[in-house]
């Protein structure tokens, strides 16, 4: 090989990416040429200079913080998950009251009619209540990342949901590829507070035996307690659903919690 | 994914946060969203842990996946890369490296010197350079684990590599020249 020849390959050749048998012809060729081997040595020079210039710092301890609090929350079962993601959402943060969860893989579609577990303390009493003013249909996919709109009563969003009254709230993000949040205001609620938490979630099997469990006239409640959070699951078998109710422990006292989860076991 | 798989990946994915997070935060430029790319590597690296093949290079894994998800989300949010014409780049780079020649001992010594101009040499690159500059020059990756995690052929690699490294010299002559390379040699 000539010159130019040799030249053409010194990226390559400090790459690390020439075959054996053409890294020894460059190296035969440099030994006799020291033009060519000035040319080389000088970008081995500049490689090195960049990678000790461009040398990453050590990235800032919060850094590593949300990446093991957000690896905590995909491991945790799902229920603790939901919860933790209530604690970090400002609309029902405000809440301080519980929260129901329903989520089924089949009885909905895009457009399908869901059926709620009510949730009741104080502000609703009936389960019609809150079918009076439920999420009517959900999308599969949820739009991305986190949205938080207000809508006028009985208006459509096209592809996402039908409410009726009030706020919701979805998040989808990269640990979240299914919508799993929707919240909404009773008329009768106090303007700061949204009093029932919907939650729909494609997602994983319950762990049911491993927690603090009693069985209620044949139901078997679930309770945990996360973040400040007392969470009670429970599986509706006629209606095939798996129903979630949350509060803050501040709010209601474990009993009381199973007690309105045995109410809305039956509605 | 159970408790010993977490530990599994923890053990083998945080050694790589520092070099993940350097490259994050060249590539979009912005710390806040090198925050959160970064965290949303390790994320999808997570979630699909399952599809890592054990014994295979994991850092070449866990770099292919913040590659793509930097392309395919951040890309977007408004910082198209300024297009600029290389045609004429083959006599650039050879001028560049007459100019920049690192055998030359003032001139060496001068770039020495420069530190925050490097970084700013490498933001001014186009994005497409500034991806392939990094991962072969600064993260060692070859050529083709380059084009799996770009999604480019090989030759593109090389030849996007080039043209880096040549605008890379041409930037740097000129921050060298501010810092009076030209006083110094002649």
């Amino acid at each position: 090989m000539n010159c130019p020849e040799i030249r053409k390959l010194v990226h390559l050749f400090t790459d690390g990416e020439l075959d054996p048998r053409a890294n020894v012809d460059v190296l035969a060729h440099l030994n006799m040429c020291p033009p060519c081997n000035e040319r080389f040595s000088d970008a081995k020079k500049f490689e090195d200079f960049l990678r000790e210039k461009l040398r990453p710092q050590p990235a800032p301890p919060a850094v590593r913080v949300r990446i093991d609090s957000q690896l905590r929350e995909l491991t945790a079962p799902w229920p603790m998950r939901v919860a933790s993601g209530l604690r970090r959402r400002p609309l029902i943060s405000m809440t301080g009251v519980a929260a129901l969860l329903v989520f089924s893989f089949l009885s909905f579609n895009g457009y399908g009619n869901l059926t709620t577990c009510p949730y009741v303390r104080d502000t609703v009493k009936f389960t019609k209540d809150i079918q009076a003013k439920r999420v009517l249909s959900l999308p599969l996919q949820g739009p991305g990342r986190e949205e938080s709109k207000k809508f006028p009563n009985g208006v459509t969003v096209p592809g996402y949901l039908q409410v009726k009254n009030g706020d919701y709230l979805t998040r989808s993000g990269p640990a979240y590829d299914i919508t799993y949040a929707q919240a909404f205001r009773m008329e009768h609620c106090p303007e700061d507070k949204a009093c029932v938490v919907l939650y729909f979630i494609s997602a994983p099997s319950l762990p049911f035996g491993e927690h603090n469990c009693k069985v209620i006239n044949g139901v078997r409640f679930c309770v945990w307690e996360h973040d400040g959070c007392r969470v009670v699951t429970w599986k509706n078998e006629k209606l095939g659903l798996y129903c979630m109710a949350i509060c803050q422990v501040t709010e209601m006292e474990n009993d009381a919690l199973l007690n309105f989860a045995n109410i809305a076991s039956t509605q | 994914m159970n408790r010993a798989d977490k530990i599994a990946f923890e053990k083998i994915a945080f050694e790589h946060l520092d070099r993940l997070h350097g490259t994050a935060l060249k590539l979009t430029r912005n710390a806040a969203e090198a925050d959160d790319l970064v965290q949303e590597t390790y994320t999808r690296a997570f979630q699909h842990f399952g599809q890592f093949e054990q014994g295979t290079n994991f850092k070449a894994w866990i770099f292919r996946i913040l590659v793509n998800t930097y392309i395919n989300g951040y890309r977007r949010k408004g910082r198209a890369p300024a297009l600029v014409d290389f045609s004429e780049m083959e006599p650039v780079y050879e001028e560049a490296v007459q100019e920049t020649s690192f055998l030359n001992q003032p001139v060496s010594s001068l770039y020495e010197r420069l530190d925050d101009e490097v970084k700013q040499a490498l933001e001014k690159l186009p994005e497409e350079y500034r991806v392939v500059l990094l991962l072969a020059s600064v993260e060692g990756f070859s050529y083709e684990e380059i084009a799996k995690m770009v999604g480019i052929p090989i030759g593109t690699v090389m030849s996007r590599l080039f043209r880096a490294r040549a605008l890379m010299r041409r930037n740097l002559v000129e921050y060298a020249k501010e810092h009076g390379l030209e006083e110094k040699s002649k």
